[in-house]
């Protein structure tokens, strides 16, 4: 097994300090931070959101190998950063306002980072201002909103009334996520997207890269 | 009142569908009414100054709005946590509580003793039940949701990969304490059955594992249910979140003898039903969102619909997939308590009304 193949399983396996410990054995050995991003923790993490899906793993699981993600991401992010090697993308996330649920909002953070993507989290209970504002100042490529309740989904669409107002529509794309939600009421208020869980937030954001690539 | 004088409270309906049979009239079951639904079936007689006051008004409200039961909570078993208060937020997360963090938090935890509640509550109360109408007890949650309101969500998660004995300790900690709980509700003659309120899912999967539930959750409800049983009672769970990977633990393992709390996005109470008839009581499930959505006269058709569906095998009981909250349009919770009401008055609530 090669070291890559064992950075992987690391995370697979949800062996943060193993994952950690082999990260610095691949870069000792000068294995370049993009290629164990690409070759090692992308594929991990898809693996991981694809025993989530099927069932075989649940949150404490996904929650542990984000862990081993993240003590990888931590050493190889200066280097990538220096490297200049780009992210997939840039994704501004929160839970609307009037809502403190964070637990999905997080998983599907830590699944679209696995996924290679830039996550700014704006945090729990946020208004239509704070997401114009950091679409304003931070220029992603997408913005997740979360839900828990058909009490607070309703402030969603206020959000986007609010960055259509701001100018910023056609900037940015809109995915919409929680229980409530479905993919006929994330149409109905005009959002790009709607995903039921986090491993099929990181397949919707994929599509709709490939769908822009292509366009 | 709202129910007809003719439809008396009995808790030997309720009993009828806890034992999977075809009750004589339809049954209605609900976990918690809103604060302004139990004012709407009380009128002048609704009370809130103390916490008797509080209780009979629940009896009350039950009796009015045609129920066999009132649930109680004997109050006193509340694991303190912390909690982050936003003044206009509807909703918390899982992750607030966080006081235990590691074992020395967990030593120096103060845990509430069993001591603190006065069962003696239920006997008091029960001068205001129908002669016919039993209690039936809840918790203040479960044992997973009281661990996970001590220790946080995502806290919890990565305690069980990092430190499993203090894990088991803390949820023999919570576990033996609702246990005791239980035990002494089911001393009282009032009580007819009890509800283990644990939410065990979320709308795509449980919480932890059913692995780790079946070493650290499953155990004290086995135990508990067994012990409702001997006293010659019931145990409802009820339990919110998706449960097909639970469901053969909570019938044939933990032997729970109905399960309350269905939500159309994970599997709407109808076809619930048609997997569960005869093997498990279905209790409720008209989900909450489309009881406050839809109109009246929709919630009618469908909760008409769920009764003709059970009234052959039984083991159904009419109410909300998980409570009635106050956002709930009054309207659209009467249409509901209004189709049972109707039924019975068909041809013994056998024939297809249509």
């Amino acid at each position: 097994m090669t070291l890559i193949e064992k950075l992987k399983n690391a995370i697979i396996d949800v062996q943060p300090k193993k994952a950690e410990e082999t990260t610095h054995e691949l870069l000792t050995q000068g294995v370049g931070a993009a290629e164990i991003l690409n070759q090692a923790l992308i594929p991990g993490m898809d693996e991981v959101g694809r025993l989530f899906k099927e069932g075989e793993y649940y949150v404490p699981e996904v929650l542990v190998a984000a862990k081993a993600m993240n003590a990888t991401l931590s050493l190889i992010e200066p280097l990538l950063v220096q490297g200049g090697v780009p992210r997939r993308g840039k994704i501004v996330i929160g839970t609307i306002e009037g809502d403190l649920h964070d637990i999905g909002k997080n998983l599907v953070s830590m699944m679209l980072k696995g996924a290679g993507y830039a996550i700014i989290d704006l945090g729990v209970d946020v208004n239509a201002n704070q997401f114009v504002e950091a679409i304003q100042n931070e220029q992603p490529d997408y913005v997740a909103i979360s839900a828990l309740l058909t009490s607070t989904m309703v402030n969603i669409p206020h959000v986007i009334q609010s960055i259509r107002t701001a100018g910023l529509r056609n900037r940015v794309r809109v995915l919409v996520g929680g229980a409530p939600l479905t993919q006929a009421y994330a149409e109905e208020i005009g959002a790009d997207g709607y995903a039921p869980d986090a491993s099929e937030a990181v397949s919707l954001v994929r599509q709709m890269d490939q769908a822009r690539a292509g366009t | 009142m709202f129910r007809s004088q003719n439809r008396e409270p009995d808790f030997e309906n309720l009993k009828q569908v806890l034992q999977k049979k075809a009750p004589p009239r339809a049954v209605l079951f609900e976990f918690l009414l809103g604060e302004n639904k139990e004012k709407r079936l009380t009128g002048t007689e609704f009370r809130s100054s103390s916490e008797f006051d509080r209780v009979v008004t629940t009896i009350k409200a039950f009796d009015s709005g045609g129920y066999d039961f009132a649930p109680i909570i004997v109050r006193g078993l509340v694991f303190e946590r912390k909690s982050h208060f936003v003044s206009h937020a509807l909703t918390k997360s899982l992750n607030e509580g966080s006081v235990i963090t590691d074992r020395q938090s967990f030593e120096n935890y103060a845990w509430p003793e069993i001591e603190n509640c006065d069962f003696s509550i239920i006997s008091k109360a029960a001068s205001y039940l129908h002669p016919k109408a039993k209690f039936i007890p809840f918790s203040h949650d479960g044992i997973l949701e009281n661990v996970i309101g001590i220790v946080g969500y995502e806290r919890l998660c990565l305690m069980l990969y990092e430190d499993e004995p203090l894990v088991s300790a803390i949820f023999f900690e919570v576990g033996k304490r609702i246990h005791s709980y239980f035990k002494a509700c089911l001393s009282y003659p009032e009580v007819g059955a009890v509800i283990l309120n644990d939410d065990w899912g979320f709308n795509t999967h449980t919480l932890i594992s059913p692995k780790a539930l079946r070493k650290y959750v499953f155990p004290w409800y086995k135990e508990i249910v067994v012990m409702t049983h001997d006293n010659g009672k019931y145990a409802i769970l009820h339990s919110c979140g998706r449960y097909d990977a639970i469901i053969e633990d909570i019938i044939g393992d933990m032997r729970f003898d109905a399960r309350h709390s269905y939500e159309d996005g994970i599997t709407p109470v109808e076809t619930a039903y048609e997997a569960l008839k005869g093997r498990l009581a279905v209790l409720g499930g008209m989900d909450v969102g489309f009881m406050a959505r839809s109109g009246a006269e929709e919630i009618y058709e469908r909760s008409t619909r769920m009764l003709r569906r059970s009234a052959g095998l039984g083991g159904y009981a009419l109410g909300s997939g998980n409570s009635i909250p106050d956002y709930i349009p009054d309207e659209n919770y009467l249409a509901m308590l209004q189709a049972a009401f109707d039924w019975e008055n068909r041809e013994g609530g056998r024939d297809d009304p249509n």
